[in-house]
């Protein structure tokens, strides 16, 4: 097992606090159980002293054979107090500090995760990082809080016995000194010896507990097929197959426990009998003598117990090995501009991707006019919501770049707080093409309206303001602007079936909206929204022909002005466009009959000169939403 | 002795009086006996029922637990033994005995404890092959009953982690607490025969810390548990909900907001573990206090008694010790009690599991019974007439046949030559009973009217689904609208004979089959179901197909390539490298959402039932994919009738009948 522990101690500084915590209480602990073995060997020497011949034998040599046996007693006594009080705290504190670690750990998490590129968020990745950030972390909880402060006190206990032993008697020290090497020693060699075993055996016992699993999860699926008990019965042959893995497994963990049991046991008889022996010829005071008896197995014992811990540990090293390579990931540069044209023109050249899956796509060159609705067409599998990522600059390409325009004039329309570039040097730029992984990710954000296929729950909150969420502290809009969108979006009979209409408070367990109501709101919310570009990831999804096709003829009109980009594997959606993109050939080409003139011709002069042509009219659009007009 | 966290019973026991062996066991099996009865609050009584078959090996666990106990305390014993005796300068051959004793006594401690270790678990997971065994069986037949909604996956993968808790609570709680009840036991009559005094001080440690404690402890345990899974849920709700649109969420800057909503439930969660933290911090020092205290009680006593020599110095030591070496045993008793509370509720969900399923065997018994004698004069090794005995024989064909994969045992069942009949028998229970109604397969599609028709779970106070009337007939196509909780699966429930009736009637070729508190007659209207996230089998694709077959298990190239095209398979099994035979399931080839329910549509149609019931089959996929398989669902057949049911109003479009639940 490789040391997690210097990633541990990088990411989750609680990590340090537990080991020093653990440390301190460990050493306190063993202090006082030194002595509590010290008081009850001399107590016990005292009362053998009163039967014994004491001209011919030594029964006190250890310091304080002069305190009386009450102080001993009192002291005995502290010692006990002493240690409930720090098996309460060592407790308490390990279990403390692995909460700590494993928040602050959680917290690394989630934080690489906001920061890096969509893909490694897709829902194949999400699986394993709901493992990861559930049981992963508790795992790793239960691996800080028990087997680390194991750890520690194996590092102490042993050199505290054995200075004790030095100072008291050395020949005992030496024999602790000679065999306690042996129990990590066997420890690894018996690890070494039958890892390949067990592994193999653990592995199996793993997949044939799988297959009760997978009985049991397709069960509805026999149930119907009636074939429940032949099922059943092999059910049964897996669980025996199961039992026999598991014991073989087993028995290996057992027969090295038993090793170095035999071996902690047989070095402490080793001790005894010599001190034994070394008494008969008075070569040992009695008191020195109970002292080793009792101490010398603490030294075994705390090395013993990392070992039966090893096992728990596992679970946690694997989490905190998953989370260093996700948090070792490059995070998406953050991007410093913030002037950016808006409506935004934007376009793709020669970009490629790789998945973490190792998938690779190379997306054609796609060119998106300001202000005008593009559609994207193509296969499942084609790139399209990849593309739309790109767009959104949730992604940035491996190769090649995806670009927007830097505003046309300065301060001009809705473009990127003004006064940050001298203003000549701004005409100059003005409609140049900038790479968007330059631009702030959460300037660009915050330009973007979207309704992805992959939609967060309802939160707690009302319709209203989930439907007003990216507004931002804009007014509310007018009553006809509502009525439009709502019409417009299809939402219009949602809400009249609601029983506070807008105001209804929706979320988990109180009132949950169906996926495809919640699709149409994240459409309204987009749209409501204002924000000059908006990325539509198959909208009319799941809506049946005579709604889509209401809520195509009303897009065009809810969102003009604004660049609108769309994908769908659908026809319907492509009369509302612009600009028609197939991604299976690549070509764009401008929109049929259906698309008005003047779009149209936007929509093929797709360079940023006509983006600032637009620009004006566009920010006329926006502070004046298209709704209300 | 330090407390070290290790919590393994009789490990670091260390005491003396070879006297007490025998005493020990008496005493130990009647504290343990005891004990059932004690925590019988905790469900131990019904547990340890449940290991009744397996006393033996039980016995002989607990029996070694205390040899190893004993050789423990032995070693510590007479190497205290042995510094007391060489003390007196005793001839070096008298010690001798002391030194070989102390020698075996660390080997048979060892040993011992292998034996213990290994022989209470092989107990324990035998007992496991049963339970998993009669929880399939208890399982599908709540399912059969409609006391389990088919969907409800909840429900079933929380089975597999009861039974791994089941075991927890054997392995880690019930064998290890018996064990350190019976040596702390022994310790405590061992002390009282050396010194009257040790033994009470000890009864009433032990009294506190091995039955009160771990008794309220158990109890605790059990009342924080529900608060730890609530939160434990609650969590990794807001941790799913958050990573499965991260995307939308980072663009409305409401990342954040989830992240400190899941920060919320994280604290709820720490909340109710720092509650768990603090308590086993609580008994750990308990037992610390509790043992120390005997120790400092019988040395301040016991020097007294040395003193007026009413108890021997050696003697001293020993009962001195003694409380001190049942500290972790001591301790290991709270984490025991911990254990059993936190697998009460998962252990009581499988108990209940277990009690319908004895008595779903019971009536499995007595209705295949019948069966055989009614079957055997019409028998002749036709589909209706092959006896549960046929389907018995080839059952444990399938368990001999051992050839791994559960899907391959239902292929060696299929393979036998079987009939439908056969594989019929293989129903358990009531539904054999009824099997003899049984139309001959294939069969057609009759007209099925539903009038007015209510359903409900059983349990349930208010309908379901009501009100409904519908028609369905060879050919036809019905798609069934509606918000969640509306009830539309419910209503394929109905149509599955898996819930009956709680008003209006059906009937089948105008004919009335079933009015108000009736099923659907068993076997009337046979149906293939289709689920939303089909489960494949840990198996080949063929196998994952041929699990449905009516004619056996041995369908023809023809109909499973028919069965391909018509789910839209035949292009994506000719990526394949194995074609047909490429392994999926869990431990195969990740198949995407799409591919996976194609295959389960292949596996429906070559059901080759009548009815095709499909459950939102296209809930999880994304939209072009969805509208593939949904389309292929709904694909024209002149003979069958689909019914498939949905959210999505687009597939309304394909339909010949829509029906509206709100």
């Amino acid at each position: 097992m490789r040391s997690v522990e210097p990633a541990l101690l990088r990411r989750a500084p609680a990590v340090r606090s537990l080991l020093v915590g653990s440390g301190l209480v460990a050493a306190i602990g063993t202090v006082a159980v030194i002595g509590q073995s010290w008081a009850l060997a001399r107590l016990l020497a005292t009362a053998l002293a009163g039967t014994l011949d004491s001209a011919s034998v030594l029964s006190a040599a250890l310091p304080g054979a002069g305190l009386s046996t009450g102080t001993t007693m009192m002291i005995l006594a502290g010692c006990v107090l002493v240690r409930v009080v720090t098996a309460w705290a060592g407790e308490r504190m390990a279990g403390r500090a692995a909460a700590d670690a494993a928040g602050q750990l959680r917290a690394e998490v989630l934080n690489a995760l906001a920061r890096g590129q969509s893909r490694y968020r897709s829902a194949a990745a999400s699986t394993r990082h709901q493992v990861l950030l559930t049981s992963g972390l508790d795992g790793m909880q239960a691996y800080l809080s028990r087997y680390l402060p194991a750890l520690v006190q194996a590092a102490l206990i042993p050199l505290a016995v054995l200075l004790v032993l030095v100072l008291v008697d050395p020949l005992s020290a030496l024999i602790v000194l000679v065999t306690l090497p042996l129990i990590p020693l066997f420890m690894a060699l018996i690890g070494w010896f039958t890892q390949r075993e067990t592994a193999a055996s653990l592995r199996r016992a793993e997949t044939l507990s799988g297959r009760f699993a997978d009985v049991v999860a397709g069960l509805p699926d026999l149930v119907v097929l009636g074939r429940v008990k032949a099922l059943a019965t092999a059910v049964g042959d897996a669980a025996e197959r199961y039992r026999t893995a598991t014991l073989a497994t087993l028995r290996i963990a057992f027969l090295s426990a038993m090793a170095l049991e035999l071996l902690a046991t047989l070095s402490t008889a080793l001790v005894a009998v010599t001190v034994g022996l070394r008494l008969v010829h008075g070569g040992i005071a009695v008191d020195v003598a109970l002292l080793v008896l009792l101490l010398a197995p603490e030294a075994y014992l705390a090395l013993r117990s990392v070992g039966t811990r090893f096992h728990a540990a596992a679970d946690g090293v694997a989490a905190v090995t998953a989370a260093t390579e996700l948090l070792d990931r490059a995070p998406m540069p953050a991007g410093e501009r913030t002037d950016v044209a808006a409506p935004p023109a934007l376009r793709t050249s020669k970009v490629g991707l790789t998945f973490p899956d190792g998938r690779r796509l190379a997306l054609p060159d796609v060119s998106v006019p300001a202000g005008a609705i593009t559609v994207v067409r193509g296969a499942s599998g084609s790139g399209k919501s990849t593309l739309l990522n790109l767009l959104a600059r949730l992604d940035l390409a491996d190769t090649g770049r995806t670009e927007t325009t830097l505003p046309a004039k300065r301060g001009s329309g809705a473009g990127g707080p003004a006064g940050e570039w001298p203003g000549e040097r701004v005409d100059e730029q003005a409609g140049q093409w900038i790479d968007l992984a330059d631009v702030s990710g959460e300037q660009w954000w915050a330009q973007v309206g979207w309704c992805g296929q992959r939609l967060p729950g309802d939160d707690s909150g009302t319709l209203r303001e989930l439907l007003l969420a990216g507004r931002g502290g804009s007014t509310e809009p007018t009553p006809e602007r509502w009525q439009r969108v709502l019409d417009g979006c299809a939402l219009t009979d949602v809400v009249a079936e609601l029983p506070d209409g807008l105001d209804t408070r929706l979320g988990r367990g109180v009132r949950e909206l169906s996926t495809g109501q919640r699709r149409r709101v994240a459409l309204a919310a987009a749209v409501l929204s204002d924000r000059p570009l908006v990325l539509l990831d198959e909208p009319t999804e799941a809506l049946d022909a005579d709604t889509e096709n209401h809520v195509v003829q009303a897009l065009p009109a809810m969102v003009a002005g604004r660049t609108v980009v769309i994908t769908s594997h659908r026809p319907a959606l492509e009369s509302a466009a612009d600009q028609l993109i197939d991604l299976s050939s690549a070509d764009p080409t401008a929109a049929g009959p259906q698309a008005s003139g003047e779009a149209a011709e936007t929509a093929r002069d797709a360079v940023p000169p006509a983006a600032s042509t637009t620009q004006p009219a566009v920010a006329q659009q926006i502070s004046q939403p298209a709704g209300v007009r | 002795m330090s407390v070290s966290s290790e919590r393994e019973p009789s490990s670091s026991a260390a005491a003396t009086g070879a006297a007490g062996l025998g005493l020990a066991t008496a005493a130990g099996s009647g504290a343990a006996a005891a004990a059932a009865g004690e925590t019988g609050a905790v469900g131990l009584g019904r547990l340890m029922r449940l290991l009744r078959p397996w006393r033996r090996q039980l016995l002989i666990a607990l029996v070694a637990a205390v040899g190893a106990a004993f050789c423990a305390v032995a070693l510590t014993g007479t190497a205290a033994w042995l510094i007391a005796t060489a003390a007196g300068q005793v001839p070096v051959l008298t010690l001798m005995v002391a030194i070989v004793l102390v020698r075996a006594c660390g080997v048979g401690r060892g040993v011992l404890r292998y034996v213990e270790r290994l022989t209470g678990h092989a107990a324990v997971l035998t007992m496991l092959v049963t339970v998993r065994r009669q929880l399939v069986g208890g399982l599908a037949d709540r399912l059969r009953h409609g006391r389990l909604a088919l969907t409800d996956a909840g429900a079933l993968t929380r089975v597999n982690t009861d039974v791994d808790e089941l075991q927890d609570a054997f392995l880690r709680g019930v064998l290890p607490y018996l064990a350190s009840l019976v040596v702390c036991a022994a310790a405590t009559v061992v002390s009282g025969i050396i010194y009257p005094l040790a033994g009470l001080v000890l009864l009433v440690a032990m009294l506190l810390s091995m039955i009160a404690v771990p008794l309220l402890t158990a109890r605790a345990t059990a009342a924080d548990q529900r608060a730890l899974v609530r939160a434990r849920a609650e969590r990794d709700t807001e941790v799913a909900t958050l990573l499965a649109a991260s995307d939308g969420m980072i663009i409305d800057d409401r990342w954040r907001q989830g992240v400190d909503r899941l920060s919320t439930a994280e604290q709820r969660l720490q909340g109710a573990r720092d509650s768990e933290n603090r308590r086993s911090a609580l008994t750990l020092a308990l037992a610390v206090a509790v043992t120390g205290l005997a120790c400092v009680l019988i040395v301040g006593a016991g020097l007294g008694a040395v003193r007026s020599g009413s108890l021997s110095p050696v003697l001293l030591a020993v009962v001195v010790l003694l409380p001190l070496s049942l500290t972790d045993l001591v301790a290991a008793a709270g984490d025991c009690a911990a254990a059993l509370g936190r697998t009460k509720a998962a252990a009581a969900r499988v108990l209940g599991l277990l009690d319908t399923s004895a008595a779903d065997q019971g009536s499995g018994v007595g209705g295949a019974g019948g069966r055989g004698v009614g079957g055997g004069p019409a028998g002749a090794g036709s589909a209706g007439g092959s006896g549960a005995g046929v389907g018995g024989a080839v059952v444990d064909g399938a368990g001999a046949g051992g050839s791994g994969a559960v899907v391959d045992g239902a292929s060696v069942d299929s393979a036998g030559g079987s009939t439908a009949g056969a594989v019929d028998g293989a129903v358990a229970g009531s539904a054999v009973s009824r099997a003899a109604e049984r139309l001959p397969e294939p069969a057609r599609m009759p007209v099925v009217q539903l009038r007015d028709v209510a359903v409900r779970w059983p349990g349930a106070e208010v309908d379901a689904v009501s009100g409904v009337t519908l028609t369905l007939g060879p050919g036809r196509r019905v798609v069934v609208l509606g918000p969640s909780g509306s009830g539309k699966s419910t209503l394929l429930a109905l149509l599955l004979g898996l819930l009956p009736l709680s008003r209006g009637s059906i009937s089948v070729d105008g004919q009335e089959v079933a009015g108000p508190g009736d099923p659907l007659p068993d076997g009337l209207l046979p149906a293939a179901w289709l689920s939303p996230q089909a489960h494949l089998f840990d198996s080949t694709i063929e196998r994952n197909l041929l699990l449905a077959s009516s004619s056996g298990g041995t369908a023809s190239k023809e109909e499973l390539e028919k069965a391909c095209r018509a789910a839209g398979l035949t292009n994506w099994i000719k990526t394949l490298p194995d074609g047909l035979q490429t392994a999926v399931g869990p431990g195969g080839l990740a198949v995407s959402g799409g591919e996976r329910q194609r295959i389960a549509l292949a596996r429906a149609l070559l059901a080759d039932r009548p009815l095709l019931l499909a459950d939102e089959p296209a809930a999880h996929l994304d939209a072009a994919t969805a509208d593939h398989v949904t389309a292929a669902v709904l694909a024209p057949d002149p003979v069958r009738c689909t019914v498939l049911v949905t959210h999505r109003e687009s597939d309304a479009d394909l339909a010949d009948e829509v029906l509206r639940l709100s």
